[in-house]
């Protein structure tokens, strides 16, 4: 184990008296970590979409929630959590009982004041609800919008109408939410420059202070992707990096600053729970098919509720995908993941591992990467990139660069 | 069983798509072959191959019994494919019979390998039946194909057969010439042992090596222990049959029929095409003729994509070469490539088609260099080599002189396109030889050409210079010196080997723009700017520039993804074995098939 595993005094102060001493890496949650609650639900599913949800049956929701206490009550926070992130799948359908059942128990291992930001259709908004994420502490909302366009929609096979989104973010203000994301898609089959820039008006006139603009992945085994086949339709790259780079322009110049690769700001709005991922930091995800990250550890839990919830019954609970990463692995993986950001990756770091920094420097010099003080950071054409540098850096840097962790280039599910 | 004289052995041989398949196809309907229920189209082109590409590959035996009046007869058909690399099928099929069925397609009338086809099978003395076939089309034109046929093959016009074989015309008319004009198997003399010709084998995984027979004397039995006689490798006999076209397993096959022999053998290296089956309690006295050893023209690498699939395509190419005598292998190594095989093909569309099949039928995954002919070399210091890779040929200070191969064309065309045909002919430096006129609308043309200007793109441009009426049939014709050269195609300054080609020198320039151009289109873009090179000698020809890649980016990152992306890699990991990583750039399999389709001059 390297860096901060085992850094705060693990005995005591939990009140688990069956907790060992040294607790399996499964079992813990590091103080300061950023937590993540997977909820697999959705009202309706989506023709593009990859997560892992469903449209729950009656009972489906009982064995969740008792789910998430049988996990929390196997787990060992060792501090107070800096972010708490609930997304899905779509967590804006939990009921209001709910939301404080579950909510109550997190709020309780969080710094006080930190980022905890649900994810939401703006379909799900009711009174009760909005209600309830105060009270447990919620403030930050993440409306999943994707288009306000029918046809766009359509083309993505979203059954959410989104024709009264500006009424309800209206409520929301109302209410008093300010801290509001939305979610939008890029590069929708029919979508041209026109389109875009209507999408990202109507987005911009109801001011949130964050935007996700996710370029349209087809991904294996989605209805999307099948359809889009059957029809002989193509992704074409040049194209998709026009758009995406026009909607760079139209949101910096409203005043955004671009973070990461799909994600925008107001200054002083970048997301913490996002930039601990994104840094290479420590996450617990708790629910089916939450990805963990904690140590030196990397692993996931299964795969659909019931799977997820067999897990359970074992101490540490079952896993998947379990590796450890040796200290090089995880400087490459800073390098990989922070050079999608604009905070970029430390120049000093580099040195950790043989053959990173004559990476670094050939891809400043084909204008990939620039220095920016004492960080590499990406240029904009960097950014279009960033899988692509992800994989030169895995590729060639230190003998036995881990082979799976990163995202793979163009993905396979597109069709190129 | 049916006597000697009730069985007749024929084939039909033909230029490429005169309708040899589809005739068989009523052949096999009307004698009740295949039920209605299981036929369909083109039934003997069985491989994948050939129903994709919608072209015989291999000689396809059947065996019929046809009741005519009250009296059987057997009749073992073969289908030939009409492509000239393909003619070695067709003369090892013609050995095995004492008739061909010559169709010529009514509106295309005689073409080259029509020519070609006829003098095989009067050369090994064959009974040959004209058949117009496709009387049906609007543009046939029986007459003037059967002037054609007394003038180029001097057939008189009544023993000439019309047919149409899509629409069933005709069809009594061929059976009958099979039946009254083919004659049967002749009488063996007596005591000359029992002999049956090797014509083709496969291997099968579960029966071993499967060898086709035809019996020229004695008979086979199951059980018995036969031998080949080149070979002498001896075995017994686990089951013979015939062909319906599946194989049907039978007691015995008898003196003038044609069938399978299934040994015990599982060594593909024992059993050689041509050799002669025979019994070891009725000896053979002597061979028969077998056959020919075939000459390769064209040569190639080839190498497996994964260097850990080496002794797979070994064996691979083992079995294959069991089934197509006239490719040859031999092993070879490189420093970009690793171990691999150069290979002798008869032409061009013959390499790619055993690169097909061991890409399907053996799931390989493989890389061809590109072909080359042999070339006779003899350098300063006295000494002579040939060379039929481009990587042995020795630097321009080193030469004394080349040689290259020569063919001698015989190119059939309509009048009208015969002005655009010269000039094609003198693009690729060939020389005419004679012109003769066929009729009053079709001549052909002999021209001496070097081996290699017909390779890569000949064909197709005959083919679209006379909108699909013109045809070529070729054989060789001895050596000449020429001004050869080494055009090297260089990718992010390393040579790629396998992109390596001999050239003659006034044409290095525009081969090698052609080429840098098709990677340029072929490779994928990388992270870097990547120049594409044609060098001869060191002296750079030609250049393009690979743009870097604008975009490759997946757009979520957040820690659910990871482990998801994870399985994305994997996937992605899999695609890239379909990669040849070739110092610091990634080679897709099918640029190596595609650069093929480039080259023009
Ligand atoms: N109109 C017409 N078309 C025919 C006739 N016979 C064959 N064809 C068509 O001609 C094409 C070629 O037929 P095949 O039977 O495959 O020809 P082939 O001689 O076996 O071709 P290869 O084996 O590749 O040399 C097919 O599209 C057939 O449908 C015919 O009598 N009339
Ligand atoms: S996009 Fe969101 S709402 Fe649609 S299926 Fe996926 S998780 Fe559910
Ligand atoms: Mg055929």
């Amino acid at each position: 184990m390297v860096a901060d595993a085992g850094t705060v005094g693990t005995a005591g102060r939990r009140g688990r008296p069956t907790a060992p001493a040294d607790p399996s890496p499964l079992r813990r949650i590091p103080a300061g970590a950023a937590l993540y609650l997977h909820v697999p639900f959705c009202a309706a599913t989506c023709d593009f979409c990859a997560f892992d949800k469903q449209v729950p049956s009656p009972g489906d929701w009982q064995v969740y929630r008792e789910g998430l206490e049988a996990e929390w009550a196997l787990l060992a926070p060792e501090g107070p959590a800096s972010s708490c992130f609930w997304g899905g799948g779509t967590p804006g359908l939990l009921k209001a009982s709910d939301i404080r059942r579950i909510g109550d128990r997190f709020r309780r291992n969080l710094q006080p004041g930190a980022e905890w930001t649900v994810e939401l259709t703006p379909q799900c908004l009711t009174r009760e609800k909005m209600e309830a994420w105060r009270e447990v502490g919620v403030n930050r909302l993440s409306l999943g919008v994707q288009s306000f366009s029918p046809s766009l929609l359509r083309a993505l096979g979203r059954p959410h109408a989104n024709d009264r989104v500006e009424a309800q973010v209206d409520r929301l203000r109302a209410a008093g939410w300010d801290n509001l994301n939305l979610d939008l898609i890029v590069a929708v089959p029919g979508q041209g420059p026109r389109e875009l820039e209507e999408d990202l008006r109507r987005a911009l006139a109801l001011s949130p202070d964050h935007l996700s603009l996710y370029n349209l992945t087809l991904e294996e085994d989605t209805p999307l992707l099948a359809r889009l086949a059957r029809e002989g339709y193509r992704v074409d790259p040049e194209n998709e990096a026009g758009l995406l780079e026009h909607a760079w322009d139209f949101l910096e110049t409203a005043g955004f600053h671009h973070y990461e690769v799909s994600n925008f700001a107001r200054p002083g709005h970048e997301s913490r729970h996002h930039r601990t991922i994104w840094g290479m930091g420590e996450w617990r995800g708790l629910g089916p098919s939450a990805a963990s990250q904690v140590g030196s550890y990397r692993f996931r839990n299964p795969h659909g509720l019931e799977a997820w919830r067999t897990a359970l019954r074992e101490d540490p609970p079952a896993v998947e995908e379990r590796v450890e990463l040796s200290p090089a692995e995880r400087v490459l993986e800073r390098a990989v993941f922070g050079l999608r950001t604009s905070r970029g990756f430390p120049v000093e770091a580099a040195a950790a591992v043989p053959g990173l920094e004559g990476i670094l420097r050939r891809l400043e010099a084909a204008e990939w990467l620039r220095r920016g003080g004492d960080h590499w950071v990406p240029t904009r054409a960097g950014l279009l990139v960033a899988d692509a540098i992800g994989r030169e850096i895995l590729a060639s840097a230190g003998a036995g660069a881990p082979d799976f962790s990163l995202p793979a280039g163009a993905a396979p599910g597109n069709l190129q | 069983m049916l006597d000697r004289l009730s069985i007749r052995n024929f084939c039909i041989i033909a230029h490429v798509d005169h309708g040899k398949t589809t005739l068989s196809d009523r052949l096999l309907e009307l004698t009740r072959t295949v039920t209605a229920r299981d036929m369909k189209e083109q039934m003997l082109d069985s491989m994948d191959l050939e129903r994709e590409r919608g072209i015989t590959i291999k000689s396809h035996p059947v065996s019929m019994v046809y009741n005519d009046d009250g009296r059987e007869y057997l009749f073992n058909l073969m289908d030939t494919p009409g492509h000239v690399d393909f003619s070695y099928e067709v003369s090892r099929s013609l050995a095995a019979c004492e008739g061909a069925l010559l169709l010529v397609d009514a509106a295309q009338g005689i073409e080259a390998q029509t020519v070609a086809n006829a003098h095989l099978a009067v050369a090994q003395g064959l009974e040959v039946i004209p058949v117009i076939n496709k009387v049906d089309l609007p543009s046939a034109e029986p007459e003037r194909i059967q002037d054609q046929i007394e003038e180029v093959l001097a057939i008189p016009r009544e023993e000439t057969i019309l047919a149409s074989a899509k629409s069933g015309i005709g069809i009594d008319a061929v059976i009958r010439a099979v039946i009254d004009r083919i004659p049967p198997p002749a009488e063996p003399p007596a005591g000359i042992g029992t002999r049956g010709l090797v014509f083709d084998c496969v291997y099968n995984p579960y029966k071993g090596v499967i060898t086709y027979v035809r019996i020229f004397s004695g008979e086979v039995r199951r059980g018995e222990t036969v031998s080949f006689v080149g070979s002498e490798v001896s075995s017994q006999v686990k089951e013979v049959g015939r062909f319906s076209p599946q194989m049907v397993p039978e007691d015995s096959l008898e003196t003038g029929t044609v069938g399978y022999v299934v040994t015990g053998i599982r060594d593909v290296a024992e059993v050689k095409l041509g050799d002669t089956l025979t019994r070891r309690d009725d000896p053979a006295r002597e061979m028969l003729p077998g056959y020919q050893e075939v000459r390769p023209m064209v040569f190639s690498g080839l190498y497996p994509l994964d260097t850990s699939d080496y002794e797979k395509l070994k064996a691979s190419l083992g079995k294959l070469r069991l089934n197509d005598a006239a490719f040859v292998y031999q092993s070879e190594s490189s420093a970009a490539l690793g171990f691999g095989f150069r290979c002798g093909f008869l032409g061009l569309l013959h390499m790619e088609i055993v690169q097909e099949r061991l890409r399907r039928e053996y799931g390989l995954d493989i890389l061809s260099t590109y072909p080359s002919v042999i070339y006779r070399v003899k350098k300063t210091d006295g000494t002579f080599l040939e060379v039929d890779n481009p990587v042995f040929f020795p630097p321009q200070t080193e030469l004394e002189w080349v040689e290259e191969p020569m063919i001698e064309a015989t190119i059939h065309t309509p009048n009208s396109g015969i002005g655009d045909l010269l000039a094609l002919i003198s693009e690729k430096r060939g020389l005419v030889e004679g012109t003769e006129t066929l009729d009053s609308q079709r001549v052909m043309i002999r021209a001496i050409l070097p081996l290699n200007e017909i390779l890569v793109d000949f064909n197709d441009r005959l083919k679209s210079l006379t909108h699909g009426y013109g045809s070529m049939d070729y054989e060789p014709k001895g050596h000449q010196v020429a001004d050869l050269v080494r055009l090297e195609i260089l990718v992010n300054e390393e040579p790629i080997e396998a992109f390596s080609s001999i050239v003659h020198r006034s044409k290095a320039e525009a081969r090698g723009r052609a080429l840098c151009e098709k990677l340029k289109d072929l490779l994928p873009r990388q992270l870097f700017r990547i120049p594409i090179q044609a060098a001869v000698d060191s002296r750079i020809v030609a250049r393009e520039t690979l743009s870097p890649m604008r975009k490759d980016v997946t757009a979520k990152c957040y820690g659910g993804d990871i482990s998801r992306k994870r399985k994305l890699l994997e996937k992605q990991k899999e695609g890239k074995k379909r990669m040849k990583q070739i110092g610091s750039v990634s080679i897709p399999q099918e640029a190596f098939v595609q650069v093929l389709k480039s080259s023009q001059g």
